[in-house]
């Protein structure tokens, strides 16, 4: 199991590092948690390139789980509606 | 940054083409039912779509002609027009000319626009009059907003997250997320944007002005569209097919929804055909691998060459492989399967046209749209369809008043089904018309020198004359399906993809065609056959029955052509050893079976084999592709002991036998 921690502040200006990080990530063909409880602001581009991420791992078959998403984090995914994409509980 | 769009270009034509399809459909469905706003309403944002994506490509031929379209039909929406024949003639013609701009864009050439423009004109026509109504919407209760941003809109500094708070300060809101494709990681620009929504905005008395306002300052950065959602009274949601999957011509195509039902969160991904054409092939090897190694099991049993422990773990690692091989053939050949809907969702317009230009009314009934078949075999059935619709219009339904003097409803029946059964599809397509004159088929044939009048037919040998080249009971030459071309056409395709066609039919009464054909082109059910030490395929669609004979009742030196008595009949039984010129040397078989197979125009048929061997499914192999096309053989394969066998074509061996008994009788002048 992988752990990958996402930063308190996550936007377009951002998403180069945060990609290189998910990219390990797949390499590793193993489950992951990701620790939202940091978040306290999320752009669309973030949450668009985590959407992809957590897709893509689930068409290797590899599971991910979310760890405490903040409020701030949830309430981007709730206006967004991208719960299934993200395969997060819709809160 | 700038994007390289031809990669999306491909995506582009085939949504294109399907959202005209749908476009057409709802179209019909308007005919039908004018009171349905929401078929209007969908009828506008496939168009607006189309619009936008092709904005995008730079395809300004679509646009435009999209954009008067548009126009129009934001009128009827608004109640400001009637929905009437004139109307959806020109609906209808109007998907005609967007579908005929993307035929030419895709391939690369410069649409002619002078078909576009006269429709422009018309449709600029219609928008001038008829506005004698003139209902304001700008204030509602409830909105449908479609959001789409461009690929770019993150990269120009905007955050649809901040649109979407700013709209929910409006009133309720409820979105569904829309995504057409879900992109790979690999090679993913991570600042494109590939979402997009369609949202409800409930509250009251909201502005559609409030609306756009906030949508102001990105409008060139995204396509959006703001419908009152009710704007009388009824909004109920479109629901053309039984899922989503259906729509894309083939692929299967992504659609994520926050609160679509589970059959619509489905994950799904487009599938380049020859990718699954390849796993086919390497289905098919795997296959063949396993049975040579099921070959060579039952050798090292039989000569008790490794100890039987050993054998029994060498038998459950065959069960396994066994288990597997079958699994992965049957998955990849479901891919390949796909629902007639595709087919079937263009008849009604081909009636609606047909039936205008011949001036009858018809009761189209379509049933078992979600019939599945191979998809190549969709696309080769298409012509041979539309031809036996086209000859139920022109030449089986009457006009209305005779129909009426005939003591029949005005309006004919067409029917068209298909199902499976007995792991064959079949195909109905029945009108309650004239029906054939079996007097004058037998007539012309005999003037064609097709038939011996001397020689008497069966009912369905006389109905299947209909089927020979260029005889038609039809008195007048039409254009809708000419006059004695295309039944022998529409034969020979059923037959090139491995299928029967039958006729019924009853003067004054009505004709039906049967169909009948296999799921697949790839896969066959066959039934291996000895004939003289060599082996054969038997495809089982073309299989009757088998009869067991004693030995004595058959002997290898009979004629080419004989008789023998099946049940109640005298049917024609073909010596295949002496047709396939096989060695007379190696006696009769000790248990020959006879097979009665359809032959077709000669009707039901024996071909005597040496014996049965195993039933299976097995992958064709193209001979036609690899050497050369022989007519009695439709394909080959290889059995599990590496042999390579001949499948036959049971028709052609037949027509053959009889074209070679014709040819030496008359040479021998008999």
């Amino acid at each position: 199991m992988q752990y990958f921690l996402l930063d308190d502040v996550i936007n377009i200006g951002k998403l180069t590092t945060l990609k290189n990080a998910l990219q390990q990530l797949i390499e590793q063909q193993q489950a992951v948690t990701i620790d939202a409880s940091k978040v306290e602001r999320i752009d669309t581009a973030a949450l668009q390139l985590l959407a992809l991420f957590v897709q893509t791992l689930k068409n290797n078959n590899i599971h991910v789980t979310w760890q405490q998403p903040s409020e701030p984090f949830i309430t981007m995914v709730n206006l967004l509606a991208l719960h299934s994409l993200l395969d997060i509980h819709h809160g | 940054m700038s994007l390289n769009l031809d990669q999306f270009k491909a995506s582009f034509f085939q949504e294109g083409f399907t959202n005209l399809d749908r476009m057409e459909q709802l179209v019909i469905r308007l005919e039908d039912d004018p009171g349905n706003s929401a078929s209007i309403q969908a009828i506008f944002r496939v168009c607006h779509s189309l619009k936008g994506s092709a904005g995008t490509f730079g395809f300004t031929e679509v646009t435009t002609f999209a954009h008067a379209l548009e126009t129009l039909l934001d009128e009827v929406r608004q109640g400001n027009r009637r929905i009437n024949d004139e109307l959806i003639t020109q609906l209808l013609l109007s998907t005609d000319v967007m579908r005929n701009l993307l035929q030419s864009l895709e391939a690369g050439e410069v649409p002619n626009t002078i078909e576009s423009e006269s429709v422009i004109a018309a449709l600029g026509q219609m928008s001038r009059t008829d506005d004698s109504c003139n209902a304001k919407n700008d204030v509602a209760d409830a909105w449908h907003i479609d959001f789409y941003p461009h690929n770019d809109f993150l990269q120009t500094g905007n955050d649809p997250a901040l649109l979407l708070r700013e709209l929910g300060r409006l009133g309720q809101l409820q979105l569904t997320l829309q995504v057409s494709e879900i992109p790979a990681w690999e090679g993913i620009n991570p600042e494109l944007s590939w979402l997009a929504w369609t949202i409800e905005l409930q509250g009251k008395s909201i502005k559609k002005e409030a609306i756009t306002e906030i949508f102001e300052w990105v409008d060139t950065e995204c396509d959006l569209e703001v419908v009152n959602a009710n704007p009388s009274e009824s909004h109920s949601p479109i629901d053309l097919h039984e899922g989503e999957v259906n729509l894309a011509n083939g692929d299967a195509t992504a659609t994520t929804s926050a609160t679509s039902t589970a059959a619509k969160k489905q994950r799904m991904m487009r599938v380049n055909a020859e990718k699954i054409d390849l796993l086919l092939d390497y289905s098919g090897e795997i296959n063949i691998a396993k049975d040579m190694l099921n070959t060579l099991f039952l050798d090292l049993k039989l000569n008790k060459v490794i100890p039987p422990h050993e054998l029994r773990r060498f038998e459950d690692r065959l069960d396994m492989l066994h288990e597997s091989s079958r699994g992965l053939q049957n998955e990849v050949m479901s891919v390949r399967m796909q629902p007639m809907t595709l087919m079937f969702d263009q008849f009604p317009r081909i009636v609606r046209d047909l039936s205008r230009k011949v001036k009858k009314r018809v009761n189209l009934k379509i049933s078992g749209a979600t019939t599945v078949i191979d998809k190549d075999m969709i696309d080769l059935l298409m012509d041979p369809l539309v031809q036996l619709i086209r000859n139920a219009l022109d030449h089986g339904l009457e006009i209305p008043e005779v129909r009426k003097s005939r003591g029949k409803p005005e309006e004919g029946l067409l029917r068209i089904a298909a199902y499976q059964e007995h792991g064959f599809v079949h195909f109905e397509i029945e009108d309650d018309g004239n029906g054939l004159s079996k007097r004058k088929l037998l007539e012309k044939a005999t003037r064609m020198g097709l038939i011996n009048p001397d020689a008497p037919l069966n009912d369905r040998a006389i109905d299947h004359l209909i089927f020979a080249q260029g005889l038609s009971t039809a008195d007048e030459l039409t254009q809708i399906s000419g006059r004695g071309v295309g039944m022998d056409i529409v034969k020979d395709r059923i037959e090139e993809i491995g299928g029967f066609i039958d006729i019924k039919s009853k003067e004054g009464k009505g004709t039906t065609f049967h169909i009948r054909l296999p799921m697949s082109m790839s896969l066959l059910e066959g039934q291996v056959v000895n004939i003289a030490k060599q082996t054969y395929i038997i495809p089982l669609i073309a299989m009757l029955e088998s009869v067991a004979l004693e030995g004595g009742q058959y002997h290898h030196n009979r004629p080419l052509i004989s008789e023998y008595q099946w049940r109640n009949e005298k049917i024609k039984i073909l010596n295949l050893r002496k047709a396939f010129h096989l060695s007379q040397l190696l006696g009769s078989s000790p248990r020959p079976v006879l097979l009665i197979v359809d032959g077709k125009e000669y009707g039901p048929m024996g071909i005597i084999v040496d014996d049965l061997l195993e039933q299976k499914s097995i992958i064709v192999k193209s001979l036609q592709r690899n050497f050369i096309d022989i007519p009695w053989v439709s394909g080959s394969a290889i059995l599990g002991n590496g042999e390579v066998t001949l499948i036959l074509d049971c028709a052609n061996v037949i027509r053959n036998a009889f074209k070679s008994l014709q040819l030496h009788n008359e040479g021998a002048g008999i």
